[in-house]
């Protein structure tokens, strides 16, 4: 008995020894080192740093991390580029840049975050920045935030940045649309003035004209809203002029009778090309590893406004034009629904004021002209007009447009993840399982419990 | 230094040195366990008793666990998914498995080749192995829809018919069955032919030797290969994941599993107490699931040493 206690008290002793070795003194250089060791483990390979600049020896000198998802090779030299550009415009700071896949980074940013130990600037996603706001994981940017720097974006942008309680909490770094890209050379051999295509009737009707069919075979497809980056929500959207399954007092209002209409037509654009088609086309999509719109299989396409970069690397000779969502009904607006990307500092970040100086930084105008002309991202800057690079581009121009009717509507953090609640209903519809106006019924009756529920 | 060390402890027996060496042993376990396994397990099973986000914690008793039960409306579904994924994929890649191997025990010509392509899927994993599998799946150029028309049927939207993903998930579990099979073949290979020559001599036929001596003497792998089985499909996560590409199990929910709902709550609604109760939910389900299979192992599964009742 006494030589098993002995044993385990051996065992305790070493178990400490073993602990007391996996700590120590958390010095700076420490720190660096780690940071350093972390971004070239993260990213998989050590080309995901950027260089150090010279003076980043420097004891003078903060070390700040930016943890992106950009690792490309159509964004992250440009967003090297841009990070070289800040730490060589002051002396004071020294940033570097860390991806992490997106499929990990929000997680390793969420698990930072509780240990106290965060990156110094993330980029994340607009939607959701009053619901990390509410839940105490990003810094309120006040303290440091000009009157100049909040004037330079519009408005509905900021108000997305801001939290419930009045505090802004980060900056846009991009912002995106959904437009209809159509193939120039199909409507021109259909005869279809682009322009004429002002109504959801009109689209239809295009879309008809644009359709080839040879026996049971489909050639061409017209258009199927629901593909690309289209979805029931974004013609929901597009006909309650930019609210969807809420209304404006944030209630459910999934089953009204514009919807039914909306759903109802939906379906019909699905029936005209058969649900065997769309389930192919809908694989497609999902498997990624075709584009029918960029092959010419399909005449016009829902997609967001960072489309345009995929179809350069797919589709270099690929003439195509963009068209902005047609109306419901005469009167009810072009309404895309959008988003975007913003900076902000995680909660509990060492330096905060360093990363606002990156943040101010990468949202500067010159700096956002630049990733828009390289990377081809539009910017939420209200200053941002025809006389920057980016912009004397006449498609850009043309999906300016339709990103000035864009609702970036954010919903209360109470209703969060509703989307799973009402989408299999929602789903049943499209996939033809379910009449859509009883699977409307259905997920109006799953939201309220949702929201009745939380 | 070590042993110096024992000695002025006063451990002199070589007993009591080969118990201190034991543990010296097994201390990096130890560590382990403790820090990385132990520690959170614990502060799992409190937070699941709390209104806890990552960062704050508000303890609310039984609210998660009630909320589980009668408010979520998705928490059945996703339980429900994962029940029919499972009661199809345990059985299936199981007897899968023990066939295969049967197959591959018997000298044909390219055996080892064979094994060789049986076993190849089960060392591909990853992301990709499921995105290699959507285009396998595709419905109007996939490889699986090319065959079955070539044999006259018109193959299902595999991916996006909400009646087809789970079997489309069971068929991608069953081409990386090569894991299963490789343990069934060097058991199979270690049943002396003696017993096979005495059956035969009392007039056994193939299928009665398959059911009296093979089935028996493989059932400790096969009672391994189900309890781990089970414990697999109840984690099922990655497949729902990839397959409805954001997260929220379409087409129509049908890829809604369990540990995606879970994983939904924790690190998209940052729900984290209430995904910490339905993991102990789950693993109070599987550890259930596994001791009745152990109590009823002791019925079918044979161990030659006689240790049933153990």
């Amino acid at each position: 008995m006494k030589k098993k206690g002995l044993a385990l008290l051996i065992g305790a002793a070493l178990m400490a020894a073993s602990l007391a070795g996996c700590g120590g003194k958390n010095t700076d250089a420490d720190d660096t080192a780690k940071a350093d060791k972390t971004a070239g483990s993260d990213a998989g390979d050590s080309s995901a740093v950027s260089t150090p600049a010279d003076n980043a020896s420097d004891g003078d000198v903060v070390e700040l991390e930016f943890w992106g998802w950009w690792s490309s090779e159509a964004r992250k030299p440009h967003i090297e580029s841009m990070v070289k550009g800040f730490n060589e415009s002051q002396s004071k700071y020294h940033v570097t840049y860390v991806d992490i896949p997106f499929g990990d980074i929000f997680t390793k940013n969420i698990a930072q975050i509780t240990a106290g130990k965060p990156c110094d600037i993330m980029a994340n996603n607009m939607e959701e920045v009053r619901f990390r706001a509410s839940q105490g994981q990003v810094e309120a940017l006040d303290p440091f935030l000009t009157d100049d720097v909040k004037g330079a974006f519009y408005e509905q942008y900021l108000e997305a940045c801001t939290g419930e309680d009045g505090s802004i909490y980060a900056l846009p770094l991009s912002v995106d649309t959904r437009a209809i890209y159509y193939n120039k050379a199909h409507f021109e051999e259909a005869g279809i003035n682009p322009e004429d295509i002002q109504t959801w009737a009109d689209l239809e009707e295009a879309a008809i004209r644009l359709d080839q069919k040879n026996g049971d075979t489909w050639e061409r497809i017209g258009f199927i809203p629901v593909l690309g980056n289209g979805g029931v929500d974004t013609w929901v959207i597009n006909a309650n002029s930019g609210y969807g399954w809420f209304d404006e007092n944030f209630e459910p209002k999934v089953n009204t009778d514009v919807n039914k209409e909306a759903f109802r037509w939906i379906r019909a654009q699905i029936d005209r090309y058969g649900q065997t088609k769309y389930d192919e086309l809908s694989a497609v999509f999902a498997n990624g590893m075709q584009d029918p719109f960029a092959s010419g299989v399909m005449s016009m396409l829902v997609q967001t406004s960072a489309y345009p970069s995929s179809l350069r690397q797919n589709a270099p000779d690929l003439d195509y034009g963009v068209i902005p969502l047609p109306e419901f009904k005469e009167g009810t607006g072009h309404v895309a629904n959008g988003g975007g990307f913003v900076l902000e500092i995680p909660k509990g970040a060492k330096n905060p004021e360093g990363s606002y100086e990156f943040i101010k930084y990468v949202t500067s105008r010159e700096t956002q002209d630049f990733l828009s002309t390289n990377i081809g991202d539009f910017s939420a800057r209200n200053d941002f007009d025809d006389s920057t690079e980016f912009m004397s581009n006449p498609l850009n121009q043309d999906l300016a447009k339709c990103l000035s009717e864009t609702s970036t509507l954010v919903l209360p953090n109470e209703v969060k993840g509703y989307e799973t609640v009402i989408n299999p209903f929602i789903d049943e519809g499209t996939l033809g399982l379910s009449k859509t106006d009883d699977a409307l019924d259905k997920a109006q009756k799953a939201l309220e419990d949702y929201v009745k529920n939380n | 230094m070590f042993g110096k060390l024992l000695t002025r402890l006063g451990i002199r027996s070589r007993k009591g040195r080969e118990t201190a060496y034991g543990y010296v042993f097994i201390l990096p376990w130890l560590v382990g366990i403790v820090c990385f396994v132990l520690g959170p397990l614990v502060f799992s099973f409190i937070t699941s008793f709390a209104d806890y986000n990552m960062l704050t914690v508000d303890f609310i008793g039984l609210g998660n666990y009630k909320k589980m039960f009668f408010k979520d409306q998705l928490f059945w579904k996703s339980l429900g998914n994962t029940l029919v994924y499972s009661l199809l994929n345990v059985p299936l890649v199981t007897v899968g498995g023990v066939i295969v191997a049967v197959i591959l025990n018997k000298s044909i010509w390219g055996l080892r080749t064979f094994r060789t392509i049986y076993y190849l899927p089960s060392i591909m994993v990853g992301v990709g192995t499921y995105f290699l599998w959507m285009l396998l799946l595709d419905p109007a150029n996939g490889l699986v829809n090319t065959v079955l028309g070539l044999i006259g049927i018109k193959g299902p939207a595999w991916l996006t018919d909400p009646a087809w993903t789970k079997p489309a998930i069971i068929l991608m579990h069953l081409w990386g069955l090569g894991g299963q099979m490789l343990l069934y073949l060097a058991r199979l290979q270690s049943i002396p032919q003696d017993y096979y020559e005495a059956a035969s001599l009392d007039g056994a036929g193939a299928f009665r030797k398959f059911t009296t001596i093979t089935v028996p003497l493989l059932s400790p792998i096969i009672f391994y290969n189900l309890t781990i089985g089970i414990i697999g499909a109840f984690q099922v996560f990655q497949e729902g994941y990839i397959f409805s590409g954001d997260g929220t199990g379409k087409p129509a929910g049908s890829l809604l599993f369990y540990n995606l709902h879970l994983w939904n709550q924790a690190f998209k609604n940052f729900k984290t107490g209430y995904a910490n109760a339905m993991c102990w939910f789950l693993f109070a389900i599987v550890m259930i699931l596994t001791v009745c299979n152990q109590k009823i192992s002791r019925k079918w599964v044979y161990y030659e040493e006689g240790d049933n009742d153990d």
